[in-house]
């Protein structure tokens, strides 16, 4: 379970990318977050695993209130969640193989355990043939797999999926999303930021739309109903706030 | 293991010079090592020898030796005091010119050198070389102790050779410690800054490992493995270099110091300084590459 109570961050430069922001999500949920770049998605992943801190509100993930952790606190919250970052920060100098094992070696899985793992994982997503290859003889939709297989190696309760789709055609994006809808049937919580809505059958997913870091819809299904603003107000249905 | 060997294989030039300043300050080290047992050997033989030897009037018996032994040991800080008679002295001789057949000749076939022409003495080794003038003092005022034609009592003692050596030891000592200090700094900062350099350069890929849930000691851990590398080559590069010197040395050091010291020196008491080095460089790297992690883990 995640959820995000009255979140607001504001940036050194003043810049307010999130207000007041409140939702949760469910174990075994896929939630989407849509909006337009800069509308605060990708600053929800980033308070998610830590890599920021909220000005205001909490954020608790499993039960766990992360706001204020100290690094070595936020290490199991990080193994706990995997990322898929929208630079993909797949590690130039090591071929694929080597990337997805990486992780495995962070979370300190046995070397006889991590081949495994990786060759199944690569057969997962796709691309057991390019397990030698580099980042910079992959296309960039051989990349976004690589980026997900590093993610989801270690079988995270959650994944985050920052614009999955960012620079892809649309074949190779709808194959990512089927690729999350398939991980997320296997039970993980699949949370994917993207401004790329078209693709996706949002009448049978947990919809978070944002707007200049407000949400104007969410769709979860213990919200009395979705609301949806024409002005774009901080209008959520959130239930009353539990202080 | 695997990502530190290619860390250091991607940036050869930053390896060299981190390896070539560690080896040349364990170089310095390893010479130290070698100049200070040696300088230690010389100064034990000079102290453990008979050190004052007072030539004695012919004509003096056993009985009035005896006596002025007994005074000394009794008013002087003495180790050793012995009285070395004319036969005595002709062995000592012989054994002391050797193989040469030109002055074995003269005592053996010439008979130029005789028991008769050679003076009975006393030795005395004394307990530190601060107890010598107390020694010569007794041993001036005693009749027994031949003069010279210019009035002089015949005493020898290497007084101004210890107190020189020791003087020399000291000196090289502390030569060899600010020597060694500073090359320790320069090879400390030149590991830090060659470290600090390559995480820096691998910022990103720090920062990404860390999103991933990596702890400090996994991220850290191959820069680390890293200094450690050039500590070992540098130790292991060093001691050859010095053990390369001590073998290029060995004639000149064996023409000068052979009495005292066994040449060529055994290979594994060559080795030992090794064993000095590998520990201090581990010391110098753990050193350095910790400072550089700990300057990077608290920006």
């Amino acid at each position: 379970m995640v959820i995000f109570s009255s979140v607001t961050k504001i940036f050194p430069n003043g810049d307010e990318v999130l207000s007041k922001l409140d939702f949760h999500i469910t174990a075994g949920q896929m939630v989407i977050i849509t909006g337009k770049s800069g509308s605060g998605k990708t600053t929800i992943g980033r308070l998610l695993i830590g890599d920021l801190q909220p000005t205001e509100g909490s954020i608790s993930v499993d039960g766990e209130n992360i706001v204020g952790a100290k690094q070595k606190d936020l290490i199991p919250l990080r193994r706990k969640i995997g990322t898929v970052f929208q630079d993909y920060k797949i590690i130039p100098d090591k071929t694929t193989y080597e990337n997805i094992a990486l992780n495995l070696e962070v979370a300190s899985f046995p070397k006889d355990e991590i081949n495994d793992k990786v060759e199944k994982i690569l057969e997962i997503v796709g691309i057991p043939s390019k397990k030698h290859l580099f980042p910079s003889q992959l296309s960039g939709g051989e990349l976004q797999r690589a980026s997900l297989a590093r993610a989801v190696a270690t079988e995270p309760h959650i994944l985050f999926a920052d614009e999955p789709t960012g620079n892809l055609d649309k074949v190779t994006s709808k194959e990512i999303f089927e690729l999350l809808k398939k991980i997320n049937k296997a039970g993980t919580t699949v949370i994917i930021a993207t401004h790329n809505q078209d693709l996706l059958d949002l009448g049978k997913l947990h919809h978070i739309s944002l707007d200049k870091g407000k949400i104007v819809k969410d769709t979860h299904p213990s919200k009395k109903k979705s609301v949806k603003t024409k002005d774009s107000q901080p209008k959520t249905a959130t239930k009353k706030k539990k202080k | 293991m695997k990502t530190t060997l290619n860390n250091i294989r991607r940036s050869p030039f930053q390896a060299l010079a981190a390896i070539l300043v560690t080896s040349l300050t364990l170089f310095i080290i390893s010479i130290f090592i070698y100049v200070s047992l040696a300088s230690q050997v010389v100064l034990n033989h000079f102290e453990t020898k008979p050190q004052i030897i007072a030539y004695l009037k012919d004509g003096h018996t056993q009985q009035q030796a005896n006596q002025l032994i007994n005074s000394i040991t009794t008013q002087t800080n003495t180790q050793d005091a012995q009285y070395i008679s004319k036969d005595q002295a002709l062995e000592i001789y012989k054994q002391s010119v050797g193989n040469d057949p030109l002055l074995l000749g003269s005592v053996t076939e010439l008979g130029l050198v005789t028991a008769e022409i050679l003076p009975a003495s006393i030795e005395v080794t004394a307990q530190s070389p601060k107890d010598f003038d107390s020694i010569v003092s007794v041993l001036e005022k005693s009749e027994l102790v031949s003069t010279t034609p210019q009035g002089q009592k015949e005493i020898d003692f290497p007084k101004d050779i210890i107190g020189e050596l020791t003087r020399w030891t000291y000196a090289i000592r502390v030569a060899g410690i600010i020597l060694i200090s500073a090359l320790s700094l320069t090879s400390v900062l030149t590991i830090m800054i060659i470290i600090s350099l390559k995480i820096a350069s691998r910022r990103v890929e720090i920062g990404t490992l860390k999103l991933l849930g990596a702890k400090s000691k996994f991220v850290l851990k191959p820069y680390l493995q890293e200094s450690m590398i050039y500590g070992l080559a540098g130790s292991v590069i060093g001691w050859l270099f010095s053990y390369i010197f001590l073998l290029y040395s060995t004639p000149f050091l064996a023409q000068r110091l052979g009495n005292i010291i066994r040449f060529p020196v055994p290979f594994l008491t060559a080795l030992a300084p090794l064993g000095i080095l590998i520990v201090f460089s581990f010391v110098l790297s753990f050193i350095s590459s910790f400072w550089a992690v700990l300057r990077f883990l608290k920006r």
